[in-house]
Order: structure tokens, then sequence, then C-alpha cells
């Protein structure tokens, strides 16, 4: 894999629905086949097998690229996490494993996860059902051609019983500055909490790490219907989107001096920075994404900062750059990397 | 103060967590330990804990997978399943557990080749609802238009 697929991944594109808030709709799908045995009990010569059997049906029925794992090196592995493509658990497997990417950049499927198949498919913007049709299609042309795991009662069989039934775990991918500058955050996800969704992100006090990223999904996989599992997110995600924009308007109001000052100084910063650490430039990228997201800045496009948000990960810098780079040296070449990118724009 | 998870670095960040006992614990810890930990306030239980819970809970029992040999103390120990299978050879002892994880006994979503897919309809029903919303809030009409005439065929077709 010599070419970096970010360049063409469209989840980036900001051009879906409340893409000034949502950065991206997720659907992922866990499906397995009937004639293996789950993870726990395939050996290699099965898993190998298994590999062989996906990736042929993937590529003589839809266009795209497959990677076998045992080709990549560590950096294109961790490339791939840090572009949302693979799980964690799947980026430090040990077992056979192999991704396979859809031409349209939008899905991508794990084959030999914890279940056999894990159907991604990553939108732009607040798009549950865009995302689950994307991925809707790659199941059912598996599911002709394949026989999937499935029981009367239980429905779609997969490794873990938590994920039995539909399989399905929706998530919406959001940047929530307002709210964590109004410290309305803990309230309002604390609120998608109770009504039984995941919420990830990390916030501490006073310091805004990680970019003022969070992500909600799902939990529960059997007794709902797909369309149903949708709505149950859906509404949830849309009151946070209503309080996100509230608190952006009240910060506008009450405190814009201050609010221009976080966005243009952590502008000039990454302009300007000789060293910036992955840390450091994800926190002020969202400082100027919110800039743009509200009209104050207005020379850059938020697929660009989508761009940067997903470059300045360690192993997609140097997937880009084209060659390994030491800790120190990567935070030089970051610091160039903004440098270059705001200057030109993009 | 040290982080409270690698005692090494300087404790950055202050996080809370809902604790085994629901109890609200508070972790000071470094921006390293804290962006590998990626959670900040935990579920109240998540569905892996709760499955956890109550595997310890089950009884064990004298029964072995004929498909792939897995035992059910090793699925009560890992908590993953061998095979397709094994639903079936544990049924009567998983039946209450996934009920108690999902709050539901069974499943009522897509089936393998479906002739009608009445799912996948609903949820194309459900975009191009929200795609006519954009267009009428964009004021393009003839959009919308296009739009309403898919949403009566796929009405027509149910
Ligand atoms: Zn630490
Ligand atoms: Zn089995």
């Amino acid at each position: 894999m010599n070419r970096l697929p970010i360049k063409e991944l469209p989840w980036l594109s900001a051009t879906g629905p409340y893409s000034t808030i949502v950065i991206s709709s997720r659907v992922r799908i866990a499906r397995n086949l009937k004639a293996f045995k789950f993870d726990a009990k395939l050996t290699d010569k099965e898993a190998e097998n298994l590999l062989a059997l996906i990736a042929d049906v993937l590529k003589t029925s839809t266009e795209g690229e497959y990677f076998d794992f045992s080709l990549l090196n560590p950096i294109e592995i961790q490339s791939l996490l840090e572009s949302h493509l693979i799980s964690p658990d799947f980026a430090t497997s040990k077992k056979k494993r192999g991704l396979f990417l859809l031409k349209s950049g939008n899905c991508a499927i794990m084959i030999n996860e914890e279940d056999h198949l894990r159907i991604q498919a990553l939108v732009s913007g607040f798009d549950f059902e865009g995302s689950f049709e994307v991925a809707n299609r790659i199941e059912e042309l598996l599911d002709s051609q394949l026989e999937l795991a499935f029981d009367e009662t239980f429905g779609y069989l997969t490794s873990c019983p938590t994920n039995v039934g539909t399989g399905l775990r929706v998530s919406a991918f959001l940047h929530l500055p307002g709210l964590v500058l109004t410290k309305e955050i803990e309230k309002v996800l604390r609120g998608a909490m109770t009504i039984g969704l995941a919420v990830r992100g990390v916030f501490g006090e006073g310091s805004d790490i990680r970019g003022n990223l969070f992500q909600i999904s799902n939990q529960i996989t059997l007794g709902s219907s797909e369309a149903e599992i949708i709505e149950t997110l859906k509404r949830p995600t849309e009151q946070i989107i209503q309080y996100e924009l509230k608190a952006r308007d009240s910060l506008s109001k009450h405190a814009p001096i201050e609010l221009e000052d976080k966005i243009f100084r952590a502008l000039a910063i990454l302009k300007s920075a000789r060293l910036l650490t992955s840390i450091e430039a994800t926190n002020l990228l969202s400082a100027v994404r919110l800039g743009v997201e509200m009209g104050l800045i207005k020379d850059y496009s938020l697929a660009l900062i989508n761009r940067l948000m997903i470059l300045l990960r360690p192993a997609n810098l140097q997937l880009y750059l084209g060659r390994s780079l030491t800790p120190n040296d990567r935070d030089i070449e970051r610091a160039k990397l903004f440098q270059r990118m705001l200057r030109d724009g993009g | 103060m040290l982080c409270d998870n690698c005692k090494k670095r300087e404790a950055k960040i202050k996080i809370k967590e809902i604790g085994p006992d629901h109890k609200i614990v508070v972790l000071n810890l470094c921006e390293e330990c804290a962006e590998k930990k990626g959670i900040l306030i935990k579920q109240q239980i998540s569905p892996l804990e709760k499955l956890q819970e109550l595997l310890t809970k089950t009884k064990k029992i004298d029964l072995i997978c004929p498909n792939c040999g897995l035992s059910f103390t090793d699925f009560k120990k890992r908590g993953r399943f061998g095979c397709s299978q094994c639903y079936q050879t544990f049924r009567s002892e998983i039946e209450r557990i996934i009920a108690s994880i999902h709050g539901a006994r069974s499943h009522t979503g897509k089936r393998p080749r479906e002739g009608e897919k009445p799912q996948s309809q609903r949820i194309k029903m459900m975009r191009l609802r929200e795609e006519l919303k954009r267009a009428l809030e964009r004021e393009e009409y003839e959009r919308a238009a296009e739009i309403r005439d898919q949403l009566k065929k796929l009405v027509n077709n149910e």
C-alpha cells in the first residue's frame, strides 16, 4: 500500500448535513459465515481460507482494493486506524486479517476481526441512513453469495453475545467545543448515557484535550430493528446538535472577544510553531475548526481542517512524507506541514 | 502530582469514572494515559461488563459444542462462542443471559435473503424524508419534487 487512502476519504469532505458539528456518521454491521468457526476456534489455515473466500466474492462483485495484513508494515496498519478505517483491536491483532476498501472510499470491510465480517461505512455529516445504505449494500451482496450465520430467535450470530441480533452499531463523531467551553458537556452527554447510549471522548478540567471530539453510539443490538436503532440514535444526536448550536450562539453573544481570541491565537500558533505534538495540534485545530464552522475564519475549508485532523496523526504524517520519523522529527515535520497547508489554504 | 495510571508522568487531567460499585472515582492522569484510555465518563455499565458479571454468576455445566469443541466453561471464562452452533448447544443456558444484556429475547430486524427487504426500504424512506426536509429548507423545489416522486414510488411498492 504505497498510497495513502486518506486523500480520497469522502467522510472528510464536510459535505454532509450539519457537518459543522457532526464530522461523520458511521455504521458497522457484524456478520459471520455459517461454514466457518468463530474467532476463538478458527485455525490459521481456516482463517486463510476465510480471507480468500471473502476477498474473492468482494473482488468479483464490487470495485475496491484488498489489503492482506501480512503484507502491510506497522505504519501502514497504524495509518488505517488513524483514518478510522479499522478498529484498534484489528490493528493490534496477531491473527490472519484482511481489509477490503471500497473504491468509493466510504466503506471498509474488516475480515477476521472478532467476527468474520465487520462492514463499516463512514459518510460525511449527520446521515445515519446514508451510512447504513452503504454498508447494507455490501451486506446484501455478501448475503446473496455466502451463507451467513443466522438463528430465528437470536438473529445474526456473533462471536460475542453482546453483538447478536442486528450486529449493528451506529455512531456519530461530533465536534462539541461550544458545550465544552460553556461547561455543559458533561450534563448533555450524561443525558445521552441515561438512555443507554455509549459516549466516548476525553475532556478534562480546564483543558480541551483531544480536540473536543466525541462519539456516541448504540449499545444494544437485539430486539430493535435496524430502522429503530437508527431512530434511537437520531433523536439524541439532533438534540446534541441543537445544544451545541445554542452554546456557540451564547458564546458569540456573551464572550465574543474571548472566543475570537481563542480561535485566532490557535491559528497563529498553528501557522508559526516550529514544534507541534499531535495532542497540541489536535487541540489548536479544534479552535480553528470552530472559527471556520462559525464563519469567523473564511480562508480555509472544513474539508481542509478535516484532512489536517487525520494527517497530523503520527503514522499518517510519516506515510504522507514518505519516510519514518523519530517522535521529535515528527513534531518538527508536523509544524512544517501546518505552516505550509495553512499558508497555501490547502 | 503524578499520574494515577503510569505513576511516572505529571498528572494534568482530572477524570471522573463510574467504578464497578457505581460510585464516581476521580483519576488524575497524564495526557498520554488519558489519551490511551479514550473514555472519560464510562457507561453506567456496558453490555460487555454486564456479560462478564452475568457469566461469573452462571452455574457450571458439563456441555461441549459438538461442532467446535468449545466447553461451556470456556465460554464462561472468555464470553466468546466458538461457532454458530454454540448458540444451539448452549441455548437454554444463554437465553437468559442474552435477554438480560439486551432487554429483549428475539431478533426483529433484517433476515438473510429476504425478497422484500422491509428494513432497507424503511431506512431508504427515512433518508429520503431527511433529504426532502433539507431541500425545502434550501428552497430547492425541483429537487424536492424529485424526492417526493421517489418516496411515492416506495410507498406504492409497500
Ligand atoms: Zn500516565
Ligand atoms: Zn461451537
